[in-house]
């Protein structure tokens, strides 16, 4: 999706009646000066972002987010379609630079480095912030190759035996291994739907990432595909710090120790993933995952 | 926003929840009547309300069935969360507080039934006053908690949590009256003990008033104060 179908996209939602039209009442509090409730800031973040900006062209995507991402949690993102959880996820391994126009201020940074620093290399953020889709991507390649390409390229093993290492492991931890252990020369694209998806999980692990971004990585899925695939997330989370974003709201609750609400580009709600769906404290938090809407 | 403005996205879930509501409301007031019914028939040693009583009860048990029925299916289709969820819960325990009280109505029935023939000559005997009062005041107290959870209102249920130590009194005045009846009369003695009994089974029906009005303001504002002293319950903590 290019920019200018995602930058239309949420006015096209509220027309269609996907996403709520805020109140006038919303609205102003959302645009003027609006301050997130809840504990943006933890201890110990693996990623801070302060005061991000988003645009694509002239519409305002992402509107003045603070937040930070912890170590070693999963923190899922939530809101109805069109209101920047995509968009800011893509903000925090500069996947938003491969779109005409977007424009990203404020300050990101991964373990006290600036991300949008002009010195920067991409190519190793986004091994170290990687990235896993909604719709499966495997590359045209051998499920073997397709865990080895990205350790190859960064130079991570010295021979083929540690190249096998890392893709046995890589594939262990996706927990995918037993399954493909006896068909590694056969191609990615020949797997089923979940086994696709744990093949780019695998892949995404195999450069050693610190942080791994997840964009609806299951509703593709089919439920015993979407319960493997929670069930690595939390397996995952002991040696990863990973931020999803779902549509599902049970699934954030399942997953995640923290959840953060959007609306129109505010963030407007973060907190523990036990307090905002037993107790949430803003309204509209309230109203959205309650299914009601003003 | 006004009330219109609260429909869920899915409008069977308002429906389902609205319906579940209703239902522990029904069996709230069917509570109310049988605690009245109860204690009319133990101060007026009145067979026949006993038995309307005992009779009732079939209409609590299977309202009580339809409500777990409905329970289970609501949670099960609709997984509701935050506000949703907390109503859910309270409406599950009002069920279950609502079926003790109705436990007691038919306990102060059957004394009616074990010493009617001891008790019918003394019919009129003001010696069961008290528990008339008492049924007055825990009938008032579940009455307010079950308006509490009609209007969501939880100043409502604050005022019935505050209500217990009205009952509270009226108990400790009824026993020391009740102890001056047998210094009088050893005779009394029988009747005493059932008036008693009668007495503390209604405190019971005023806790589980109490526990359902508990359960409301935790289903409004989030906070669990059922272990909280009714001196703590401050309306300004409820909304922090």
């Amino acid at each position: 999706m290019n920019t200018i179908e995602t930058a239309t996209m949420d006015q096209d939602a509220v027309a269609t009646g996907a996403v709520p039209a805020a109140t006038d009442q919303a609205k102003k509090e959302l645009d003027k000066d609006f301050e997130t409730v809840g504990q943006v800031r933890v201890a110990n973040p693996r990623m801070t972002t302060t005061a991000v900006n988003v645009y694509y062209g002239d519409k305002h995507a992402i509107k003045n987010v603070n937040l930070d991402i912890g170590a070693n949690e999963v923190i899922a993102m939530i809101g109805p379609s069109g209101c920047g959880k995509s968009t800011y996820l893509r903000c925090l391994n500069r996947m938003n630079d491969t779109i005409d126009g977007c424009r990203v201020t404020g300050e990101l940074k991964l373990d006290d480095q600036d991300i949008y620093d002009k010195k920067l290399d991409v190519v190793p953020l986004r091994a170290r912030v990687g990235m896993v889709f909604q719709k499966p991507n495997p590359f045209p390649k051998s499920i073997y190759d397709n865990i080895a390409y990205g350790p190859r390229i960064h130079g991570l093993a010295a021979n083929r035996t540690e190249l096998d290492e890392i893709v046995e492991t890589s594939l262990r931890k996706a927990g995918l291994w037993d399954e493909v252990k006896d068909r590694m020369d056969q191609p990615g694209t020949g797997l089923s739907g979940g086994q696709q998806q744990r093949l780019c999980i695998a892949r995404t692990i195999a450069v050693s990432p610190e942080v791994i971004l997840m964009d609806e990585p299951c509703s593709a899925l089919d439920p015993i595909a979407t319960a493997k695939v929670e069930e690595l997330i939390d397996e995952l989370r002991q040696n990863f710090t990973i931020a999803i974003v779902t549509h599902s709201m049970q699934q954030a609750a399942r997953v995640s120790q923290r959840t953060a609400y959007f609306h129109l580009g505010n963030l407007v709600e973060v907190g523990e993933t036990t307090q905002i769906f037993t107790n949430p404290t803003h309204k509209l938090t309230e109203d959205y995952i309650t299914g009601r809407f003003g | 926003m006004d009330a219109s403005d609260r429909r869920h996205i899915f409008s069977r879930f308002d429906g389902d929840l609205g319906g579940f509501r209703q239902l522990v409301l029904d069996m709230g007031q069917l509570a109310c009547e049988q605690v009245q019914l109860g204690a009319e028939a133990v101060t007026y040693c009145d067979m026949q309300r006993a038995r309307q009583v005992d009779d009732n009860y079939r209409a609590v048990r299977n309202l009580d069935m339809d409500l777990l029925e409905a329970n289970a299916e609501l949670l099960a289709i609709h997984q509701p969360v935050a506000s949703d969820l907390r109503f859910m819960i309270m409406l599950s325990r009002t069920a279950y507080d609502l079926e003790r009280i109705n436990r007691e109505a038919t306990r102060l029935a059957n004394l009616v039934e074990a010493h009617y023939a001891d008790r019918i000559s003394k019919v009129g005997c003001e010696l069961f006053d008290d528990v008339m009062r008492m049924a007055e005041t825990t009938g008032e107290m579940l009455q307010q908690a079950l308006r509490a959870i009609a209007d969501e209102q939880v100043q409502a249920g604050i005022e019935v949590v505050n209500s217990q130590e009205v009952v509270e009194r009226l108990s400790q005045g009824a026993l020391r009256r009740l102890a001056t009846y047998i210094m009088q009369d050893p005779r009394n003695i029988p009747m005493v003990i059932d008036a008693t009994i009668a007495l503390k089974g209604l405190e019971r029906v005023a806790d589980h008033a109490v526990s359902i009005a508990k359960n409301l303001i935790y289903a409004c504002s989030g906070k669990d104060v059922r272990h909280l002293s009714p001196l703590n319950l401050d309306p300004e903590f409820l909304r922090s």
